[in-house]
């Protein structure tokens, strides 16, 4: 004993409906069948590959070209003294210019002179705490020490 | 023509990718610096539009800003904001490669506040 499907013959009613829409998708939009879709696709992909090619080759080349000895990243900055530096910097370049004010070797003249270069290098270099490290190792040495 | 197109092409990938590593560069390292307690303060960078009266000849068409941001909770006082600029514009590499990157104007603001800075790039690149 077969048993009927409740909604039969609510489909039969609307199938011309269905059909109809159907048809009228599938004409629509020509432009974006299956083929130009995964056309587009392969010629995404295929100008991805040589970008990415052609980008790997040209630093390859770069560094390359650069030597061993002379090779310099682009990454060559020193974030972390940068960072440091914003914080840091400006309290250790006033301890700085106190220990090598040339009023301190008045009676030297020679080294008022090396005071004064030294005063103003730790000036210009008053944000950046590297330089003002060296210029401590400087400013001990060369000042400080008889 | 194609060639010179092509290259266009290339040298906008390039750029595209050099900024966004500067910029993670930088907030890698400032979190780095926060976490092990080396500094006071959280700073973050990010891009903005900037100053559309700073471009240059290498500015970006329409970001090129380089703000950063100081999460530090409080309203900071005007010579804490202009240390952290100077620190970046007395850094000759950063600031270059700031420039040639396309960023025109340097942004420096707390995360509370109404109060920032900004410098010209251009003025700060030490040529010559």
């Amino acid at each position: 004993m077969g048993t009927s499907r409740p909604y039969d013959d609510w489909l039969i009613m609307n199938e011309s409906i269905t059909s109809d829409s159907l048809s009228h998708v599938a004409g629509y939009p020509e432009f974006f069948n299956v083929e130009t879709t995964l056309l587009l696709c392969a010629f995404s992909c295929l100008i991805g590959v040589l970008v990415g090619r052609k980008t790997s080759g040209l630093q390859r080349n770069s560094a390359k070209n650069l030597g061993g000895g002379q090779r310099r990243e682009k990454q060559d900055v020193d974030y972390g003294n940068v960072i440091d530096s914003a914080f840091e910097a400006r309290p250790f370049a006033k301890k700085l210019k106190v220990l090598c004010h040339p009023d301190r070797f008045a009676g030297n003249e020679s080294k008022q002179k090396l005071a004064e270069a030294l005063h103003q290098e730790v000036e210009e270099n008053s944000h950046n705490l590297k330089e003002l490290k060296l210029l401590e190792l400087r400013i001990k040495t060369e000042l400080t020490d008889p | 023509m194609i060639a010179n197109f092509w290259n266009r092409i290339l040298d906008w990938f390039e750029d595209r990718k050099d900024r966004t590593i500067l910029v993670r560069s930088f907030n890698k390292a400032a979190k780095a610096a926060f976490i092990s307690g080396a500094v006071p303060t959280l700073l973050t960078a990010s891009v903005s539009r900037g100053d559309s009266s700073y471009r240059h000849q290498h500015s970006h068409w329409l970001y090129s800003g380089f703000r950063i941001v100081a999460f530090s909770g409080r309203q900071l006082s005007r010579p804490e904001l202009k240390d952290v600029g100077l620190t970046v514009l007395q850094n000759p590499e950063l600031s270059r490669q700031l420039v040639v990157l396309g960023f025109d104007t340097l942004e420096v603001q707390p995360n509370v506040g109404q109060f920032g800075l900004k410098w010209e790039l251009r003025d700060h690149m030490m040529i010559g």
